[in-house]
């Protein structure tokens, strides 16, 4: 599903994010993401969201060439992709239904369809009674859920996370893995970036290890 | 198709949103809109309507001969002979006195006439004639004015060639405003496109990320664009009736002091889809340039 080839990432100021990265990941995966601050996870992520293009290398997702997608190709392709941001990227002018509900609207949905996804996805990551307020009215934690819930409104085939649990308590942030988990079960490919352990133990996914922009054993 | 329609649905629903979250900025687009669309609409009907007046007279010189109020039967034969023999001539009749009366009663300012005791109208003779080069017609009408029995002679549609080259002048300064304005238009509606597209950045960038196509992300800035050019067109049409019936209203004596009647026609609903259309398709050009230029600058 996920083919990742000699990938090299160099800014503009000189720094090397990415070092000859290698590796595929097979539809129905759970890969967790590794490494300390600062290893390149979160510039990996983006690679393969397609947010950024590799400087060599290639990044295919469904053996498309992401660096030689259009625009409306890429849109189309991110459609299956569910993303969770490090840093929520929520609309703060639009209640929490408003932006749940923004990829069913991308995606076409009938309104009646819409209502129901939508609260059941909220209703998923614990934020039903919520819907009706604006995300400056939710803890960081709240938000974090929020972003989940837009990631998997949509029912991707693929999910990929950043940190998805950097702002959540340890019952909430179970929660979220044990909800990562749930949707791995049905055939979701699950790619999240993490440095907490306690799930890695628990779940017992496949590690792919960063560390200085490069794959390590 | 529900799926479509709905993504229409939503980008009409965003669009909306944005026009009143900036209520005043949008207010003075729409009057900016507004006005621009107005001026070239108010000339273009003036002009219209003076030529339609203009349509219905004959550009065709004409010399009218008016003979002395004392002329009888014989100086209208001889003037008539004379007609004949003379070489820039290509039709000629003549009215007498009696007839010139029923035409003026006709046209309904006789009134006047029939209070007299005689009938103070002369004899006439209209005459065509076959060059219409401004010298040969200053040459004719010298050569006719000097017979005796002769009181005056008037070229018919000196005033009527003018009007119609006014009207021809007319018709182009209104295309040059037209153009202008439209053209100032284009930037007006452009920026305030590229400003909304600056403003909703974030919102942008978020729907590109969860799969937003390209076209999902312009239609509601084409629809914004749209809307206002809408709402500015019907602004225009308002502006456009009352600066008709204000211009009626200061015509009016002066058409009943001609014993006509004309009267400036208000803008026809032809007219106002038209001019509504022309203004959408403006803005959506306008929108399109803005997004082109500001939206994929900030998108891949």
């Amino acid at each position: 599903m996920i083919q990742v080839s000699r990938v090299y990432k160099r800014y503009a100021n000189g720094f090397e994010a990415l070092k000859n990265v290698s590796f595929d990941i097979a539809q129905g995966e759970m890969v967790f993401l590794t490494g300390h601050s600062g290893a390149g996870k979160s510039t990996l992520l983006k690679l393969i969201a397609g947010i950024e293009l590799p400087s060599n290398g290639s990044v295919e997702i469904n053996k498309q060439n992401l660096a030689r997608l259009r625009p409306a190709g890429l849109a189309v392709l991110r459609r299956n992709i569910g993303l969770v941001f490090q840093d929520h990227k929520l609309l703060f002018d639009r209640t929490v239904f408003d932006n749940v509900v923004l990829p069913l609207y991308i995606n076409g949905y009938k309104p009646s369809d819409m209502v129901r996804r939508v609260r059941a996805a909220l209703d998923k990551v614990g934020l039903l009674d919520r819907e009706k307020a604006f995300p400056i009215a939710l803890s960081g934690g709240e938000q974090q859920r929020l972003c989940i819930a837009r990631a998997i409104v949509n029912r991707p085939t693929m999910l990929v996370a950043d940190e998805p649990t950097g702002n959540l308590d340890a019952d909430h942030g179970a929660a979220i893995f044990e909800l990562f988990h749930s949707f791995n079960q049905v055939g979701t490919t699950v790619l999240v970036s993490t440095h907490d352990h306690t799930h890695i133990e628990r779940l017992k996914p496949r590690i792919l290890h960063l560390d200085q922009g490069r794959l390590t054993p | 198709m529900s799926g479509w329609l709905n993504q229409h649905f939503h980008a009409l629903q965003i669009a909306w949103r944005r026009m009143f979250a900036h209520p005043i900025g949008s207010l003075f687009t729409i009057l900016v809109i507004g006005l621009a669309a107005s001026l070239p609409a108010f000339a273009y009907l003036v002009v219209n309507n003076v030529a339609s007046l203009a349509g219905k007279l004959d550009p065709e010189p004409k010399l009218s001969i008016y003979l002395k109020t004392s002329a009888g039967e014989p100086d209208v034969a001889a003037v008539k002979e004379r007609l004949s023999a003379t070489a820039n001539i290509a039709e000629s009749r003549f009215v007498s006195k009696d007839a010139a009366l029923a035409e003026l009663e006709s046209a309904g300012i006789g009134d006047i006439a029939r209070t007299l005791e005689e009938n103070p109208l002369p004899h006439a003779f209209v005459i065509k004639p076959k060059s219409i080069d401004a010298a040969a017609l200053d040459a004719l009408k010298t050569k006719i004015q000097s017979w005796a029995e002769v009181d005056g002679v008037e070229l018919d549609s000196d005033w009527a060639r003018k009007l119609s080259a006014f009207v021809e002048f007319g018709k182009h300064a209104v295309f040059f405003l037209t153009l202008v304005l439209g053209l100032a238009l284009v930037f007006v509606m452009a920026n305030t496109i590229r400003l909304q597209i600056l403003n909703q950045r974030e919102e942008i960038e978020v729907s590109r990320l969860i799969g937003a196509t390209p076209s999902f992300i312009r239609r509601p800035f084409l629809y914004f664009g749209a809307m206002q050019a809408v709402l500015g067109g019907l602004l225009a049409l308002g502006l456009v009736t009352l600066g008709i019936y204000g211009l009626n209203q200061a015509t009016a004596p002066l058409v009943k002091l001609y014993a006509g009647e004309f009267s400036f026609h208000n803008p026809n609903m032809e007219f106002g889809a038209a001019m509504i259309m022309a203004l959408i398709v403006l803005a959506m050009f306008s929108a399109g340039l803005a997004v082109r230029r500001t939206l994929w600058s900030i998108i891949r």
